[in-house]
């Protein structure tokens, strides 16, 4: 069951109308004004225009923010190929990358943070978790599902945004516990994900980017950078995981973000820059490699603890639409 | 669950039924598979001194829910490249073990570890080798189905195609919805996953002459066998400090608050370089907990069949009860040369149970009598643990 107060499901015509009025706002940073427009929170915002505000149905609060996976200046996608990834650099394309992602927070210019309200869209978006999946189920990504999710969605409640503008954007890599260890079969969407079920811990694959490297052989080996809780132990009478002692929640928080003027972007180039694509496997949470710690660290963690750790974090950045 | 599950019937003529239906071909069971079986509430019919198993509150024992599971148990269906099915890992006449040091993956490569006996699994208080964390065989099934390292069935990422492929079988529309009447459109892969597990809660073995030894019946055991049981049993040999009780062993729990605790040891079968590791990729707990005193533990296996289960241990590694013996007999075991090299004796992380022991000739024969005796015939050829298929192939 959803836990906020929102019932229903996305309208994707409101949704798509609502995105372009977020982008012909652009740099006025208005985007997100519905989260201001509240009766009270009119006026204070940014000076927009009221009228502009009224014709947007603006009152509401929804936020968009959109996500943007690239490969240097390229889009990631199941069919190109990428020339120069790794080291040694070698030609491969993207076969998966999916990120679990829950307590989305949008941070205000004086650095409150306001949690965004996931819409609940039976699919992508379950509770307070979004599943951002940059595949298709094309190409490469033999083994992905066909809808792609590259924009959270939800709201945010005026009244908490009080008019402030928003210059930032926080969110935490992962599942939360109490629903990371749920049966895969049976769960709500995205939860039921089986390619992102790690049946050994019997928890989800919180970060998953897996290349196909071209590096010679006949066929492409894969290099798979998969992230999870690890150090799990389950009680037998309870039937279930009680604990992990390396939960490898990682936090992201970008400041300068405003979701009607920027993107977050994700690069896997620079992500993969140093890892071994040619001689490696991959990077799986445990791994103590030099180049898999420094992976997950990039992703928000203390990669020896486990524990988030924010200040480590450069896989995300921000960026004008 | 079922609406009806409060519905009483005499369990022998509905045991006679099951047995009927798994005789049955396809159009047999399409014609009469709607009636008793999804009425029946489930009845352990266990063995003297066993205690009933946990079942998952959402996953109540059914007749047709087990039925359902042995079809797809026995299945090469289930595998993506239809190849394999759990039984060809997990055999019948083998105590569902494959007579293998290592699995055979669909794939043409062998899992790292050997397949273990399912019998009594539904006691088992964690499932797989060194796994803390499944401790449900609704759990340990997915791991099979949809896991890629190693890849076993190859689902992963692809349930739905097993979905429409298990649900354009005639035979699986009745078997679905005989397991679940409620549902309008029953097959789905939570139900695929549950039907299994359900299927692998019956494989109770129970009825070796051991058991009837236990039971009263002194004639079941010879004397070697009644001489081997003493020695399995003492402070010398200690066996049964870890294979003890009606399980023989300790990685056990029950519904009536049995057991639940001890389940992994290092036994001393290696100590690669003298630093306490086991060789990879199967290092032993430490891999699921991380923590270095958990190096070369794994679950206690079951010592029911163990005639019938050769080879032994996690890899396999052991060939014979004898080598298993001389291992034990040893405190551990000694690999002088190759890549493994060192004196599993000498492993930090021993369990101390494990201290060596001497053992005469006679008294070996006397510890493989008993073992011998812990083989259970019914439930090797049990018909309804068999091969649904087999008669409609």
């Amino acid at each position: 069951m959803p836990r906020s107060g929102y019932q229903g499901q996305v309208d994707p015509v409101r949704s798509a109308r609502l995105a372009r009025v977020a982008l012909g706002l652009g740099a006025m940073g208005l985007a997100v004004l519905g989260a201001a427009c509240a009766d009270e929170g009119i006026e204070a915002v940014g000076g927009g225009p009221a009228e502009f505000l009224d014709a947007m149905g603006a009152g509401d609060g929804r936020v968009a923010i959109q996500v943007v996976a690239r490969v240097g200046d390229v889009p990631v996608d199941c069919t190109s190929r990428y020339p120069d990834l790794g080291v040694p650099g070698s030609r491969a394309g993207m076969r998966d990358l999916r990120i679990f992602v829950h307590d989305v927070r949008l941070i205000t210019s004086d650095g409150a943070e306001i949690p965004v309200t996931l819409d609940q869209d039976g699919s992508m978006q379950y509770q307070g978790l979004a599943l951002l999946d940059f595949e298709d189920g094309t190409g490469h990504c033999e083994r992905g599902t066909p809808a792609r999710h590259a924009a959270i969605t939800g709201t945010v409640d005026p009244e908490l945004v009080g008019g402030r503008r928003f210059d930032g954007v926080a969110f935490r890599i992962g599942v939360p516990f109490e629903l990371n260890h749920i049966d895969v079969t049976g769960a709500p969407p995205p939860l039921d994900t089986t390619g992102l079920f790690w049946g050994w811990g019997e928890g989800r694959i919180f970060f998953s980017a897996v290349t196909t490297v071209e590096d010679g052989d006949d066929r492409p080996h894969l290099y798979q950078v998969q992230i999870a809780s690890i150090g799990c132990e389950g009680d037998p009478r309870q039937g279930e995981v009680v604990s992990c002692t390396r939960p490898n929640r990682a936090d992201v928080v970008l400041r300068g973000f405003d979701p009607g003027r920027d993107v977050v972007v994700a690069d896997l180039g620079a992500f993969l820059a140093g890892a071994d694509v040619v001689g490696g496997s991959g990077c799986h949470s445990g791994d103590d490699t030099p180049s898999c710690l420094a992976m997950v660290g990039a992703l928000g963690l203390d990669p020896v603890t486990g524990a988030p750790d924010a200040a480590r974090q450069t896989l995300f950045h921000v960026e004008p639409q | 669950m079922s609406r009806r599950a409060d519905v009483r019937a005499p369990l022998a003529p509905l045991l006679y039924l099951a047995a009927v239906a798994a005789a049955c071909g396809e159009e047999d069971r399409a014609g009469g598979g709607g009636g008793a079986p999804e009425a029946t509430p489930w009845v352990w019919d266990l063995p003297a001194g066993f205690p009933e198993p946990i079942v998952p509150e959402d996953d109540p024992m059914t007749e047709a829910k087990v039925e359902l599971g042995r079809h797809l148990f026995h299945d090469p269906r289930i595998s993506r490249g239809q190849s394999q099915s759990c039984a060809s890992c997990h055999q019948p006449a083998l105590a569902f073990t494959d007579g293998r040091a290592r699995a055979l993956l669909a794939s043409g490569g062998e899992h790292p570890r050997s397949a273990p006996s399912l019998a009594n699994v539904a006691w088992a208080s964690s499932l797989g080798w060194a796994n803390p964390v499944l401790t449900r065989l609704e759990a340990h099934v997915v791991v099979p189905l949809f896991g890629t390292d190693p890849e076993e069935l190859g689902w992963s990422g692809l349930e739905d195609e097993l979905v429409a492929r298990l649900a354009a079988v005639p035979a699986y529309q009745d078997l679905f919805a005989a397991a679940y009447p409620d549902e309008e459109d029953p097959v789905d892969v939570h139900r695929v996953v549950q039907a299994l597990a359900t299927f692998q809660r019956t494989l109770v073995s129970g009825d070796a002459p051991w058991d009837r030894f236990r039971a009263g019946d002194e004639a079941a055991l010879d004397a070697a066998a009644r001489r081997g049981l003493d020695l399995f049993s003492s402070e010398r040999l200690a066996c049964s400090r870890c294979h003890g009780g009606w399980a023989t062993t300790d990685a056990v729990i029950d519904a009536e608050g049995g057991g639940g605790s001890t389940r992994f040891h290092n036994t001393g079968l290696y100590d690669v370089g003298g630093t306490g590791a086991y060789p990879e990729p199967s290092p032993g707990l430490i891999e699921a907990t991380l923590r270095e005193e958990d190096s070369g533990k794994f679950r206690t296996p079951t010592l029911r069949n163990v005639a019938v289960t050769a080879p032994y241990m996690h890899d396999g590694s052991l060939a014979t009860l004898d080598e298993v013996i001389d291992h034990y007999a040893r405190g551990g075991r000694l690999i002088a040369t190759g890549p493994h090299a060192g004196d599993g004796r000498d492993n930090r992380w021993k369990d101390p149970l494990i201290r060596g022991f001497t053992i005469t000739t006679d008294e070996r024969a006397d510890l493989l009598a008993f073992l011998h005796a812990l083989t259970d015939e019914p439930f090797l050829t049990d018909p309804r643990l068999a091969d649904p298929w087999a008669v409609v192939r």
